[in-house]
């Protein structure tokens, strides 16, 4: 019996089934390329995170020794009993003032020493007074360039003429200031309750009224302070609810005026020394989750 | 010298001298008061008036020291309490509640 010949049907199943097992091999070689390159690319991050994870968290513990020495040392020369000069100490508050204003309540010190100047008899008497000041200063200027940016601001200023010098006299109302900060309006007002011209401070009393949900309803919380040169916003503030702070500074007081400013700004960029509210975090925490679906 | 020295008496006699503050809100049923409220504190002889703003919040400047009546003047009623004021400001927070037809004035 002759082999009956093939039709072309049959030559072109033959041709594809060839052609599919090539693909076949050739698609399975394909995946495994590709899954050993992404396994190796994931390995490869997976490794330069871990790497670079480790070399922060050494940088961050030889960054913290050096620093906790550094604080130990210049701490020390303010509570030893035989006391430098008051260069020394100026120089050591600047030293602390610099590189921890951010995680210390410096308030104290600076008194201190700033009431040493004020005993003193030396004769570069107004040049400590100028370098206290200073620093001082550019320290709550750097805290609220970065308070400003991160919340809002409002500046006020009035006649220390008008304000009383003691407990009896009438506090001065400075003008409201509306501030939204993360979708929550308040309101702040302010009122001088008291000025001590001698160390340059302010007793001021601070009305937060926050809306609640209902229109018609306000939670109205004071406090009082006294405000001056030497408090540092990051450090020295009110919380408010939904981790959100206000501080107040003093930035001039001469010729006759007050200026000060309030700033409003997210609980994340208080300074270092506060110890968070678990219950707050875990409560922001399961919002976000929430919101997040 | 003859010429200023009355006139240094007249501006000591008359120059406000104040004891202290009371301050705090009115709410009725939970809620704000409202605006415009009038509060007065009666001091022996003397009263002394201010009303409430937008959040019912109030503050009035009494100048002795000592215990006053505090009024909230509520829809022809004048419920009041017993105020204490000191050298320093002092909160009081107050609720306007009904007791039977009349409102009471309780400190929150």
């Amino acid at each position: 019996m002759a082999d009956k010949p093939r039709d072309g049907w049959e030559k072109a199943a033959m041709i594809l089934q060839s052609i599919g097992g090539f693909a076949t091999a050739s698609v399975v070689a394909l995946l495994g390329i590709a899954g050993s390159h992404l396994l190796e690319k994931r390995q490869t991050i997976d490794t330069n995170v871990r790497l670079y994870t480790e070399l922060m968290s050494k940088r961050e513990e030889s960054e913290s020794a050096l620093r906790k020495d550094m604080f130990t040392s210049i701490i020390d020369t303010f509570l030893k009993p035989q006391a430098p000069s008051l260069d020394v100490r100026i120089l050591n508050l600047e030293l602390l003032a610099y590189n921890f204003h951010e995680s210390l309540n410096l308030k104290p010190l600076f008194f201190n020493v700033d009431r040493q100047i004020r005993q003193t008899t030396d004769a570069r008497k107004s040049e400590y007074r100028e370098r206290l000041n200073r620093v001082a200063r550019e320290i709550t200027r750097k805290q609220m360039v970065i308070l400003e940016g991160a919340g809002m601001k409002y500046d006020s200023k009035f006649k220390l003429a008008n304000a009383p010098t003691s407990k009896k006299g009438l506090p001065v109302e400075l003008e409201e200031a509306e501030l939204s900060l993360e979708g929550i309006m308040r309101e702040f007002r302010m009122y001088v309750m008291e000025v001590n011209p001698e160390t340059q401070e302010l007793r001021l009393r601070l009305e937060v009224i926050t809306p609640e949900q209902s229109s018609s309803s306000f939670v109205i919380n004071d406090v009082e302070f006294w405000v001056g040169f030497y408090d540092f916003p990051m450090i020295d503030h009110t919380r408010l609810s939904h981790d959100q702070r206000v501080a107040v500074t003093l930035s001039n007081f001469q010729e006759g005026y007050a200026n000060i400013t309030l700033v409003y700004f997210p609980g994340s960029y208080a300074g270092l020394k506060e110890k968070p509210y678990y219950q707050e975090l875990v409560k922001e925490l399961v919002k976000k989750a929430g919101d997040s679906r | 010298m003859t010429a200023w020295l009355p006139a240094l008496v007249v501006c000591l006699v008359s120059a406000p001298a104040f004891a202290g503050e009371i301050r705090g809100t009115v709410t009725v049923g939970g809620k704000s008061i409202g605006q415009g409220i009038a509060i007065e504190a009666h001091c022996g002889e003397q009263v002394h008036s201010t009303s409430t703003d937008k959040y019912g919040s109030y503050r009035v400047f009494l100048p002795e020291n000592g215990t006053c009546q505090l009024q909230v003047l509520y829809q022809n009623q004048t419920p009041s309490r017993e105020v204490i004021s000191f050298d320093d400001s002092t909160r009081y927070d107050l609720a306007l509640e009904k007791d039977g037809e009349q409102y009471v004035v309780r400190r929150k």
